[in-house]
């Protein structure tokens, strides 16, 4: 299995990198390490035996600029606080790995075509390869796309607290198209996206957005078409799932020159989701801070990166 | 000494002055106490707050064991556009520990709702401010929710009026709660609300909720701080505070 990671990430790697591929905009210098650490706050009503199960987690992480618009990210978690969700989960309890990820921007500018590559392991106990694409059609619209080819993993501890790792092979194909549309003088963004999710499903989102200086709120709404039994608490199978986000940027906004940057994570997310059942219309995390302020694929498009942290 | 505390007394308000509209109600929206109104805030922001709630001010349909009991509301609001206000709320309610009859009782779970409020029509030199708005206005399961304690909705009209003593503001609001036992709070309802000159953040409310006459004050201190307190009847005591972040 260890294999077929391995060769996934040289595919990545021996991808024909077209030299008239172009960074469309100032990123962060070469060879700068990022050092960075986040929190991330869970919690689920699931009985009734106290308000809410709570788990809070320190997310250490790292990315590494390699130039070229090549980096390196890592994340892992270390548990703070673990009430109610370890009496399912004891992997909760336990300090263990979330992410390690290789990937690779590529700007055709002269197409005005954009992309990025990524290969590894994702968040959400996903690994694979994922590529993401992003077409800027005017200032006010935006075509993007995503595909990944992946299968789940697990990297944590059993139920005796013994360290184990597990890459399946249960790969799937998903993947969405999306259009987004940003309305600037109110700094109101909406995105309608659709496809297929990890758990086999169909579906599609609207997201809408209100964009301040360091923070965004978004509200989304969700249709999922197919057959999965969604929620294993009460067996319904929902076919509409709502909620929001608060999205909070974190200082430092300026992005450094330094080699070494040592710093908070970018941002902090506050999700509600009505349903949460975990599995309809769920997708990967490719990134360490990655959030719907933010665009994985750097264009300068919407929200203006200079204000977007 | 009286020159110190006056200076002290300044330092405390500059902070506040300029930001006059100081409102919150239970829900987290903006609204007189028990009452909704139809004023909005000034600048877009976020309030993360939490109040009690007296048992006069719980559905009757909450109750453990026949009887009814206060509790707490928790609140996540915002307004993200001048004229949309969107909050989010849960209300604790009691139970017995892991359903089981023997079991002690106590807040182990919660009621959730969201609120909404639209502003059609700002307030001009002649007319009033309307807003259309509700509490508990989705259900969390395709409709079929045999809760919706707080569910209701209205119309609200505010109006102000600049006095030698401070700013008046009348509001007048037509609501209807969709459960029966609610009733009670149905109807015409509305109040009155009075900013004194001396000090601006300060809002002094009497409001009659369709069963009775309630009277409060709220407050915002140092721009972040957001504070109301209240008689429920003239006789149950209710407070809440939130932290109010301005978007910009």
């Amino acid at each position: 299995m260890k294999r077929r990671l391995i060769r996934l990430i040289c595919l990545l790697v021996l991808v024909p990198l077209s030299r008239q591929a172009t960074a469309q905009q100032a990123t962060a210098p070469a060879r700068q390490l990022e050092l960075f650490c986040g929190v991330t706050l869970g919690y689920a009503d699931t009985n009734w035996l106290r308000l809410y199960d709570v788990q809070i987690n320190a997310t250490p992480g790292l990315r590494w600029h390699l130039g070229h618009d090549w980096s390196i990210a890592a994340q892992g978690l270390i548990p703070v606080v673990s009430d109610g969700l370890t009496f399912r989960d004891i992997t909760n309890k336990y300090w263990r790995f979330n992410m390690a990820t290789v990937s690779r921007q590529l700007h055709f500018n002269s197409a005005n075509q954009h992309l990025r590559l990524t290969a590894g392991l994702f968040g959400d106990e996903r690994y694979g390869v994922d590529v993401r694409w992003a077409w800027p059609v005017n200032d006010w619209l935006l075509l993007n796309a995503q595909a990944g080819l992946t299968a789940s993993w697990m990297m944590g501890t059993d139920f005796k607290g013994s360290y184990d790792a597990d890459l399946y092979s249960d790969y799937k194909v998903t993947g969405q198209v999306g259009a987004d549309v940003y309305l600037h003088p109110q700094n109101i963004e909406f995105r309608l996206s659709g496809g297929r999710y990890t758990g086999g499903d169909y579906g599609s989102q609207l997201d809408m957005m209100r964009h301040f200086n360091h923070i965004t709120l978004l509200a989304f709404a969700q249709l999922r078409f197919g057959e999965l039994e969604a929620n294993l608490y009460d067996k319904k199978k929902y076919r509409t799932n709502g909620g929001f986000k608060i999205i909070w940027m974190l200082p430092p906004y300026k992005k450094s020159s330094r080699k070494v940057v040592v710093r908070p994570a970018s941002n902090f997310l506050l999700s509600h989701n009505t349903r949460a059942d975990g599995q309809s219309m769920q997708t990967y995390r490719i990134d360490p801070e990655e959030n719907s302020r933010e665009r994985l694929v750097d264009v300068d498009w919407g929200l203006r990166k200079e204000v977007s942290r | 000494m009286k020159k110190g505390l006056l200076s002290l007394l300044l330092l405390l308000f500059l902070p506040v002055v300029g930001c006059w509209v100081s409102a919150q109600q239970y829900t987290g929206m903006m609204g007189l106490l028990h009452v909704p109104s139809a004023e909005t805030d000034t600048v877009e922001n976020l309030r993360l707050g939490v109040h009690t709630l007296p048992v006069d001010m719980m559905p009757d349909g909450i109750r453990i064991e026949g009887e009814k009991y206060a509790s707490t509301n928790w609140y996540v609001s915002a307004a993200p556009l001048k004229w949309l206000e969107v909050g989010y709320s849960f209300t604790l309610t009691k139970h017995h520990k892991n359903m089981k009859k023997e079991g002690e009782i106590g807040f182990y779970s919660k009621d959730r709702y969201f609120s909404l409020r639209l502003r059609p029509l700002s307030e001009g030199r002649y007319w009033p401010s309307v807003v259309i708005g509700g509490n508990d206005v989705i259900g969390q399961r395709d409709g079929d929710s045999k809760s919706f304690y707080f569910r209701n909705f209205y119309v609200a009209a505010s109006k102000h009026i600049d006095l030698p003593f401070g700013e008046a503001g009348g509001h007048l609001v037509y609501r209807k709660w969709t459960k029966s036992y609610n009733s009670r709070w149905d109807g015409v309802v509305g109040g009155i609300t009075l900013r004194p000159s001396i000090y601006r953040p300060l809002r002094m409310i009497a409001e009659y909720d369709g069963d009775g006459i309630n009277i409060g004050a709220d407050c915002r201190l140092f721009r972040y701080v957001q504070l109301q307190a209240s008689l429920i009847k003239c006789r149950y005591p209710s407070v809440g505070g939130a932290i109010r972040i301005e978007l910009k």
